[in-house]
């Protein structure tokens, strides 16, 4: 059973969709970096499986269980399974250490085992000593690591990040990067990280959804192409400055293109094949990741196809090499 | 110009030889506002926060209601009181006019408003993030209304310093329904009006004193409060 499924959700502010995502599965374990720019609904999308905000339309599943669902006890249940930390925390006004402790006190703990697991919560975000500062005391990164430490405290099963290193230096981000993956491992909790940090994405995530404006770009952040679509005779064209792609018919507003790296198939010669773009590339790496591997080709664009080691071995890729990419149109999606 | 100051000489006098009379108003006059004051923040804390988080139909009617009452004439309230304590009235077996108690309850009416009004406004800007924070850190339902209580508790004081400020400096409801009984419910401000009226200026003014230090002392004491409230 998966993690987080998501089945036709849709979300909007007003009259605008913010959100329009028909499916989406989240495993478990690992950290799971959600990418796209600003406005993209990646703040949107959290808030929806921390179940903070209610969907228009469509359902969020955690394990099973519908977040939608009215009755109180699968709501807390859920709830105490999972950790939010928002982009722009909140911290109650009070001290370090009774922002920490609140969901604690909120479950009954207190004592010396509150405050032992206080304190360890704050040295795993480097603010060890600090739990009796008032709220008011703190820099932006500072509130960012108590909202984080008050998340970490509560030992979630998963824990939902929204740009959670968005206000703080380099040394503190490699510090908080450190601490969420010593807490993957140690407690086998899963992350579910937005930033807008393509770099941070690519670092940190065992996987990557993006989205722009409010949909999922399947396949991460490979292959997406800027260009305009053209109407020609023998059908529609997806065309960059640098190749051209042939599209399904009627999106002619689309600027953007993006294909599935799955949706490439690799091929040592143009077979006879139903595909209607067949472009010719140099192979410009080859790179395992996540028991699949990756195969970059230039085209003209630089296309990325991920296939087997098993087929990687069959078709004897090695860099430089001339290859073919098959695409059928319709694996090409326009936004 | 020497009247007032052989008044003013004569009420110090008064106020430092713990005059028992002097002292026995100001107490009843304290104990009066102050049960006026907690009765009217336990009705009304619950139901303005009710009124400031849920949405129902004609919820700014009521919010306009509670702003206007705010002002209400104390004249007014000690009337309309004075009608259901009356002998003749419906509440007339309770025999509660013409006691403290009767006191109390005209002024919980003329406190009620006042707190609701300002307390509304004091959850009302609390930060709504407050509330997603708690329900994401697993707050029940009742934890989050203490925890948005907790955080508007700068508001909260205000509301209950200025209800307090309120029932404690009204003379015209403790007059109706109190009778200015001497030795049982004769408050400071009705003191005050009898004694200016039978020419006992200095006695007038004695309590007119205290009710200043009283005044001043709450006020010192609300500036305390918020500056360890961590504001």
């Amino acid at each position: 059973m998966s993690l987080f499924r998501i089945e036709n959700l849709i979300f909007r502010y007003g009259t605008r969709t913010a959100l329009d995502i028909p499916e989406l599965a989240i495993e478990d374990g690992g950290m799971v970096c959600l990418t796209g720019a600003n406005g993209s609904g990646k703040s949107t999308l959290l808030s929806l499986m921390a179940g903070l905000a209610q969907p228009f339309s469509g359902r969020i599943l955690y394990r099973g269980q519908d977040l939608s669902s009215p009755d109180r006890e699968v709501q807390e249940g859920v709830r105490a399974e999972m950790g939010v930390c928002l982009q722009s925390p909140y911290l109650f006004r009070t001290t370090v250490e009774g922002n920490v402790s609140y969901g604690l006190s909120a479950k009954g703990i207190r004592g010396p085992e509150r405050a032992w697991k206080v304190e360890r919560a704050l040295e795993d975000v480097g603010l060890g000593g600090f739990g009796s500062r008032r709220h008011h005391a703190l820099s932006g990164g500072e509130i960012q690591r108590v909202a984080l430490a008050r998340a970490l405290v509560l030992e979630p099963r998963v824990l939902l990040l929204d740009e959670p290193m968005a206000n703080v230096d380099a040394a503190t981000r490699t510090l908080l990067e450190r601490a969420l993956e010593n807490s993957i491992r140690s407690r086998g909790i899963t992350v579910i990280l937005s930033t807008h940090d393509v770099d941070q994405a690519l670092r940190l995530g065992t996987r990557i959804v993006t989205l722009h404006q409010g949909t999922l770009v399947e396949g991460g952040l490979e292959n997406i192409f800027h260009g305009t679509v053209i109407k020609r005779e023998d059908g529609w064209v997806f065309k960059t400055d640098l190749c051209e792609l042939v599209v399904p018919p009627g999106r002619e507003d689309a600027r953007t293109a993006v294909v599935p790296p799955e949706a490439i198939i690799l091929s040592l010669d143009p077979t006879i094949t139903s595909a209607r773009n067949v472009l010719k590339g140099i192979v410009t790496g080859v790179r395992m990741r996540n028991g699949s591997v990756e195969v970059t080709v230039n085209a003209g664009e630089e296309f990325t196809s991920r296939i087997t080691p098993e087929s990687l071995h069959k078709l004897g890729c090695r860099l430089g090499m001339e290859i073919y990419l098959i695409i059928k149109a319709e694996a090409v999606r326009l936004l | 110009m020497n009247f007032i100051l052989e008044a003013l000489l004569e009420a110090f006098a008064l106020i430092l030889s713990l005059d028992p009379e002097v002292f026995s108003i100001v107490f009843l006059s304290l104990w009066v506002a102050i049960s006026a004051t907690i009765i009217a923040a336990l009705l009304g804390i619950p139901l303005a926060y009710i009124v400031a988080t849920k949405e129902f139909p004609g919820k700014q009617g009521l919010i306009t209601v509670f702003n206007t009452l705010m002002a209400l004439p104390t004249v007014v309230v000690g009337l309309f009181t004075y009608s259901f304590l009356s002998r003749k009235g419906p509440l007339g077996f309770l025999e509660l006019l013409f006691t403290p108690s009767g006191i109390i309850i005209g002024d919980v009416i003329i406190a009620f408003p006042l707190i609701v009004g300002l307390t509304i406004a004091a959850v009302h800007a609390v930060d709504p993030r407050a509330k997603v924070t708690a329900v994401s850190l697993g707050a029940s339902r009742r934890q989050v209304s203490l925890t948005i209580l907790k955080e508007a508790r700068f508001g909260l004081m205000a509301a209950l310093f200025n209800g307090f400020g309120r029932v404690v400096a009204e003379v015209g409801s403790a007059i109706m329904l109190g009778g200015n009984i001497r030795g049982y419910t004769r408050t400071v401000t009705t003191a005050i009006a009898l004694e200016t009226s039978k020419g006992e200026f200095a006695f007038a003014m004695a309590l007119g004193i205290i009710l200043l230090l009283v005044a001043l002392m709450v006020n010192f004491a609300f500036r305390k409060l918020q500056v360890s409230s961590g504001r």
